[in-house]
């Protein structure tokens, strides 16, 4: 039995933290001034690992993914914190060595806008040549890679779509294509950035099947970067939850929705309409996603906040352990139980109606 | 490819609508002249009522007008364009057009290449480099060049290598390319150098734009996600699909410049068709005019449907239908 538990433990050891980002902050020289669009924050992803990271448009979340890939356009810069991939930090590598680990060690998938792929270029072309820059394959070879490839992302006759050009493809099968070329050199870290928002419900349920699918045949671990908590619940391991370039509450996926704990969080998580539950109109958070060039004091969120305090109004919470795992940066966690019983009853007598509605 | 052929067809098709109009519209010249043509042919010598009538007939111009034009565009839709009435009298205004190819036609293309070769790369650096010092300098370069205006240079040119460094090809007569490919050359390169700025200017701000927009692409952020390099990116991502509009600057570009470049070729003195045509107006040769025009109109409509193909051939969203 000792010996089961002591093995158990030293596996889960074993599993290698792939990504490690701390203190990562992002900022833009703007005409407003310096605006920082990602603010001191940390994550990390194992091996085979579904993480989230889930926001309001300008919640800091496309720019998190994009820095990681060290692709901040060039009024932006990295100004402080690390990445690690694999034990070294990307912020050092030159720019020649992040373009060998690009799309090849990590790789992104984009939303499919109609312009995503090379107009003039054809869907083989295109992933055919990213084959050929990391791996050690000739055309013929990469060519028919680039067949397997769409085949797995499950393009049908991939033999003769693979010399189509992208107005071609429908938006559901470019995103094929997209997922098909990103993870073409089998990358250990894949960030897909709303890879499904400007698709409908069936494909993107079939966008994230071939994810799953490839994920378990290749252990890739995926950052899902999304502003659907539906998405975060169907796919994800665990969760973060961003706020004004903050991390605000992070946890395991289960945990965020049975028990979420910042305010933001279960605003969010209040905001989803549910089939079968009537209601006059949606629930929302009243207010705006704060202009990044002109933050509010102190927590952030406050303005929105319905629970706000003075307190809130000067200290800018960090993160801390609500239990094993789970973590929240607000002020009035401890205070959790009595301050927000109404908003937590509401939430589980939701979830209950959800439930029984099934 | 059979669509190419279908479209080509078409796109002939309509542009008989246009060469007629433009035929009736220049025909319609000769009419409204004040006097009458013969009249302003004959204004610097004197000429008696008679001597006019006599060449009237001979001109056929006592014929309404209508038959005159049908008789020209009839002999135009075969190829013959009539002959000059002029000092060059007799001389088929074909054979002076066809006299005149060769050099608009070396001097057009040598400007475009320049044009293109100064214009392209001013436009690339402009756009990678936006808002930098070689931006500004591309800039300044093509500003000069479009507002340049193309005789001042010219003559600029002229007094500064032929009258100052008495260089001896920077005016002077233009040699045939069948008597001597050096000399004939030579005295192309301060034309070419006139003309070619002028458009590289025009190609350069387009491409910098058209670049601009390109680099904002979101397949350029994909290339980039994917590890691609930079060069890369820029050259085959980007400049193939900023060159596309760009093309279209340069085919009308060189379809002017086939017209003949009016001012360049009478401040060089090179008998290109642009000097046929100043010296036909002098002279009211209506019918070299006519059919110098109408060539004009040709040369465009062709190469507007050489440009129409060449877009579909680089940009796959446009396809090519002979139907519809």
């Amino acid at each position: 039995m000792l010996l089961i538990l002591v093995t158990k433990e030293s596996n889960r050891l074993m599993t290698e933290k792939i990504l490690e980002v701390d203190n990562l902050t992002t900022s833009f020289d703007t005409e407003e001034g310096t605006v920082r669009a990602v603010n001191n924050i940390s994550f990390s992803i194992e091996e085979g690992e579904t993480m989230g990271i889930v926001g309001e448009s300008g919640s800091g979340k496309s720019v998190t993914a994009l820095s990681v890939m060290r692709l901040i356009e060039s009024n932006g810069s990295i100004e402080n914190g690390t990445i690690h991939y694999r034990g070294s930090n990307l912020l050092e590598k030159t720019e020649s060595e992040i373009q060998s680990i690009r799309g090849s060690e990590i790789s992104m998938v984009f939303q499919d806008t109609l312009d995503s792929l090379n107009p003039v270029y054809t869907i083989g072309t295109q992933i055919n040549r990213v084959i050929r820059k990391h791996r050690d394959m000739d055309n013929k070879e990469a060519r028919e890679e680039t067949i397997r490839l769409l085949e797995q992302v499950g393009i049908p006759n991939a033999e003769e779509r693979i010399d189509d050009y992208p107005h071609q493809f429908s938006g559901g099968m470019r995103q094929r294509a997209l997922i098909a070329m990103a993870i073409s050199c089998n990358p250990s870290v894949l960030i897909a950035d709303e890879p499904t928002t400007a698709l409908d419900v069936t494909i993107e349920a079939q966008i994230f099947e071939v994810l799953d699918k490839i994920q378990h045949e290749t252990g890739m671990s995926i950052i899902v970067i999304t502003h659907d908590l539906g998405v975060v619940a169907g796919v994800c391991d665990f969760v973060n939850v961003m706020y004004g370039g903050e991390i605000v509450e992070k946890s395991k996926t289960d945990d965020i929705f049975g028990d979420p704990q910042h305010p933001y969080t279960r605003g969010l998580l209040r905001s989803i309409p549910r089939i079968g539950k009537e209601e006059d109109r949606l629930r929302g958070i009243e207010g705006n996603v704060p202009n990044p060039a002109a933050l509010p004091s102190g927590c952030t969120f406050h303005p929105r906040c319905p629970h706000a305090t003075d307190e809130c109004r000067q200290h800018d919470p960090s993160l801390q352990e609500v239990k094993r795992n789970h973590r929240a940066a607000c002020i009035h966690i401890d205070g959790y139980k009595s301050l927000h019983k109404e908003d937590k009853e509401i939430i589980i007598n939701d979830r209950k109606k959800g439930e029984s509605d099934d | 490819m059979l669509s190419v052929y279908k479209y080509i067809i078409k796109r002939s098709l309509l542009a008989i609508p246009t060469l007629l109009g433009v035929s009736m519209i220049i025909f319609g010249m000769l009419y409204l002249a004040p006097g009458g043509p013969v009249e302003v042919m004959m204004s610097s010598q004197p000429a008696s009522a008679e001597q006019i009538q006599d060449i009237r007939q001979q001109l056929n111009l006592d014929e309404p007008i209508y038959v005159q034009y049908g008789d020209w565009a009839w002999d135009a839709l075969h190829g013959e364009l009539g002959r000059s009435w002029s000092i060059t009298q007799g001389t088929a205004v074909n054979d002076l057009i066809i006299q005149r190819i060769p050099l608009t036609a070396e001097l057009a293309l040598l400007s475009m290449i320049l044009a293109i070769a100064i214009g392209i790369p001013a436009g690339i650096i402009g756009a990678v480099y936006q808002d930098q010092i070689a931006d500004h300098a591309a800039r300044v370069v093509a500003l000069s060049g479009i507002s340049i205006p193309d005789f001042w240079l010219g003559i600029m040119l002229i007094v500064v290598f032929g009258v100052q460094f008495q260089i001896s090809w920077a005016s002077g007569s233009w040699i045939p390319l069948s008597e001597s490919v050096t000399g004939n050359l030579k005295h192309l390169i301060f034309p070419v150098i006139t003309l070619g700025t002028a458009y590289s200017g025009l190609i350069a701000r387009m491409m910098r734009s058209e670049m601009l927009d390109a680099l904002n692409g979101g397949y350029i952020r994909t290339a980039q996600a994917m590890g691609i390099s930079n060069r890369t990116i820029v050259f085959r991502d980007a400049a193939k699909n900023a060159f596309i509009p760009v093309l279209t600057v340069i085919g009308i570009g060189l379809a002017r410049l086939m017209n003949g470049a009016l001012l360049t070729e009478t401040v060089f003195n090179l008998p290109g068709i642009g000097q046929l045509l100043v010296t036909s107006i002098a002279r009211r040769d209506y019918r070299v005019i006519q059919g110098i025009v109408l060539f004009v109109a040709v040369i465009f409509i062709v190469s507007n449907i050489i440009v129409d193909v060449l877009y579909a051939y680089l940009d796959p969203r446009i396809r090519l239908s002979g139907g519809d």
